[in-house]
Order: C-alpha cells, then structure tokens, then sequence
C-alpha cells in the first residue's frame, strides 16, 4: 500500500483548481478568509465544516495551506468527468446510505499518514441554509481518530449555489477556521458513545459560532 | 435540482409543485431570484420575492399529506450487488454502486409498501419495515433495503423531497406499528431511540 509523506504536494490539478477557485472567486464575488492560523502547519489534523453548498469543499481545499482530503459521496465518482476529477482531488468516496467502513478506514489511515482531511458534519447539504444536526456516525470518527479537530464555518455559498438551484451567482462567501479543539482518541466504542454528545456540542457550537456572516 | 425539489408542496396553496417549478392547483410559477430569494408569481397576481427559509416556514404551516395511496411517475435503476472499487494511485479508496438502465414506470406508495412498475411489466414491493436508508442525492432519492439492494428514484413531475418527506412519515408510522419506536434518522441506516 502506497503511503504517501505527509508534505507531500498534491497533484498539479489539485493546486491548479485550488488557485483557480482561490483567485476567481476572491476577484469575481468575493472570499473572505480568517483563521487560517489555526491549521496545524504539521501532523494530522480534521476540517470539520457546515455544508450549505456544492462550492464547501472545492473553497475549503482551496484556501487550506495544506492539502487536505475529503469524504465525497459515492455518486460523485460514478460521473464521467467529475468523477475522475474527484479523486485527483483527494476526494474519497463514501456510501452515505450504510454505515461505510472502508470510507472510515480510509479517512483514519490519511490522519496516520500525516494528512488533513475534511468531513461536513451534518452529512450532507442544508436545504434551507440552517445548520443541521450533526451526524453522529461522523463524531465517532472524530473521537476514533484523536486528531486535533479544526472547526470551520462556511457563510455565503447558501446563497451563492443553495442545493435547489441548478447553478450559481457569484455571492460573496466567507470562511473562517476555528482554533483547534482537542479530543481524546477513544478506542472503545463504549467510550466513544460516552463522550459523543459533549464532544457533538463542542463542534456544532463553534461551527455555529464560525458560520454567521 | 430545481425549486421543485425545495419545496414538498407549494407554499400558497399546497398543490403539487412540478416540472417548470409551477404549481399544478394554482399555476404560481417559482424561479430563483438574486441569492437565496424565490420570486413566486401567481396567475394575474403581483409577484412576491422572499429568502428560501420563509418559503419554507410557510410550508411549514401546511400538513404533510397523510394520506395513500400516492402515485407518481418514476424512473427507476437498481444497483446491482458488485461495488465497483475506486482506485488512486494503486489504492482502493472506496467503492461505488453500479446502477443499472433506467426503467420508467411509476411509483406508488400504501401505508405498507412502495410499489415499483416498470414499463416492460415489471413489479416490485418494496416493503416499508424492510427500508433501511433513505437518501436523497442530487437528482434522486435512493432507497436501501435491508437485505442489500438499492434503488434510484427519479421523479421527472414532482418535488424529491416530497417523496422523502412521503416515504419518512411511511416509515414512521410504520415502526410505531411494529413497537420499534420513535425513528429518530434516516441515514446512514434508519434507527430509533
């Protein structure tokens, strides 16, 4: 199995579509980021975000300092040119309607590897803009992993590109990462459910806090 | 996706919104206005423009139908039961489900099962304590049995989220008749309390 060093650059599409989405949408809309200070400039770290559009994770890659993977749902892959796209992006797939062991696998062997990875706790995007419940399957990773946990909040890109509208309107958008929160890794499923609902307060508060414009 | 599929029913009159975003009781048609806005404008009426969320806080206020059978058209794909691995750089990162063709047909929903008819004759029940996910996707809504197999969902003349919001009051109802309690999520497998 291939490891990958944990600064190692991302393949030249990945930081082509980075600057690309970075230096348009700054120019043409307006992005506006704060924080970005609090992500770790070294080891493993978990962007934990909201999900108000299809614009989240392509914006957070491509203001992050570092590379930073991420879960994509498993139809995504399926799209011709899209889904190709997709993994050179440092997407990996996750079946949203089981319990997906292989995306958690997958997930927690990129942490061991030194990497960023992102994960939008509501599971997927809000239909109304308002911040939906967190997914518990996606704080057990979280308390799986033990890495630090970097919130974040995403404001704007509702109104920019909402689920129900078939494309977008150049609206400005705002990101900003949280300081890092620290959690134990639990190994114990017992411990982990425990810990789960302090642990899902703690995040969605700062998410909360992070995504009002 | 479309406001259609925003909305389970329309927020003036709670018709069934469908393709062309127009309302088939009152014919007020939806279209997106600046942002979050929806411009509604009925037939010989002034046009109202309010954000998405007020939209649906007026929605709100209208009952979910509570009654079946409800049938619609459908276009239906089943996957089948290989995964397809996704591989990068010489590793599997996942697996995918392969669908297969798309069978138009209809879909009709009992307080006990979903039925699926196909064009070509086809039929299957899908029973509703034997649902095990309901997940809506871009432009579809797909269902997981227990026993593994997933289907696909289109509806080419009405709002996805009518049919999730159908197929979850289904499943609720459902499992309060089986004891199983309170359903409390949908995904990544239905559960309970």
């Amino acid at each position: 199995m291939p490891v990958r060093p944990p600064e190692a650059r991302p393949p030249g599409i990945y930081r082509l579509c980075s600057w690309i989405a970075r230096t348009g949408w700054r120019h043409l809309a307006g992005l506006h980021v704060d924080g970005l200070e609090n992500v770790p400039s070294r080891g493993p770290f978990l962007i934990v975000a909201n999900h108000e559009s299809n614009l989240d994770p392509i914006l957070i890659q491509a203001v992050c300092s570092r590379p930073v993977h991420a879960m994509a749902k498993s139809s995504q892959f399926r799209a011709p040119i899209v889904g190709p796209l997709t993994k050179r992006l440092l997407a990996f797939p996750v079946r949203r309607y089981q319990v997906d062991p292989q995306a958690v696998r997958i997930a927690l062997r990129r942490l061991a590897e030194g990497h960023g990875v992102a994960v939008y706790i509501e599971g997927e995007r809000s239909w109304n803009g308002r911040l939906q419940a967190a997914r518990p399957g996606t704080v057990r990773l979280i308390l799986k992993a033990g890495a630090p946990v970097v919130p974040c909040g995403i404001a704007g890109s509702y109104e920019a590109w909402p689920r129900w509208a078939s494309s977008p309107q150049l609206r400005p958008i705002r990101i900003r990462f949280g300081q890092p929160l620290q959690f134990p890794r639990l190994d114990r499923r017992s411990d982990r459910e425990a810990a789960r609902p302090a642990a899902t307060s703690r995040i969605m508060s700062e998410i909360a806090r992070l995504s009002v414009d | 996706m479309a406001i259609r599929d925003l909305f389970r029913a329309c927020p003036l009159c709670g018709g069934n919104v469908e393709s062309g975003d127009r309302c088939a009781e009152c014919g007020t048609r939806y279209r997106r206005a600046r942002g979050d806005r929806i411009e509604a404008r009925p037939p010989g009426g002034a046009a109202q423009t309010r954000p998405a969320v007020e939209w649906l806080d007026a929605l709100g206020r209208i009952e979910a139908e509570a009654t079946t059978p409800v049938s619609d058209r459908v276009i239906v794909r089943v996957a089948g039961p290989h995964q397809e691995p996704v591989r990068y750089a010489g590793e599997v990162i996942g697996f995918v489900e392969q669908f297969g063709p798309r069978q138009p047909g209809s879909a009709t929903l009992t307080d006990a099962a979903l039925r699926l008819e196909t064009g070509d004759g086809g039929r299957v029940d899908l029973p509703i304590d034997e649902l095990s996910a309901i997940q809506p996707t871009s432009n579809s809504l797909q269902l997981r049995m227990r026993d593994g197999r997933l289907f696909s969902l289109r509806f080419p003349d009405t709002s996805l989220v009518r049919w999730e919001s159908l197929l979850q009051t289904a499943v609720r109802r459902r499992w309060t008749e089986l004891s199983r309690g309170a359903v409390t999520e949908f995904l990544p497998r239905i559960g309970c309390r």
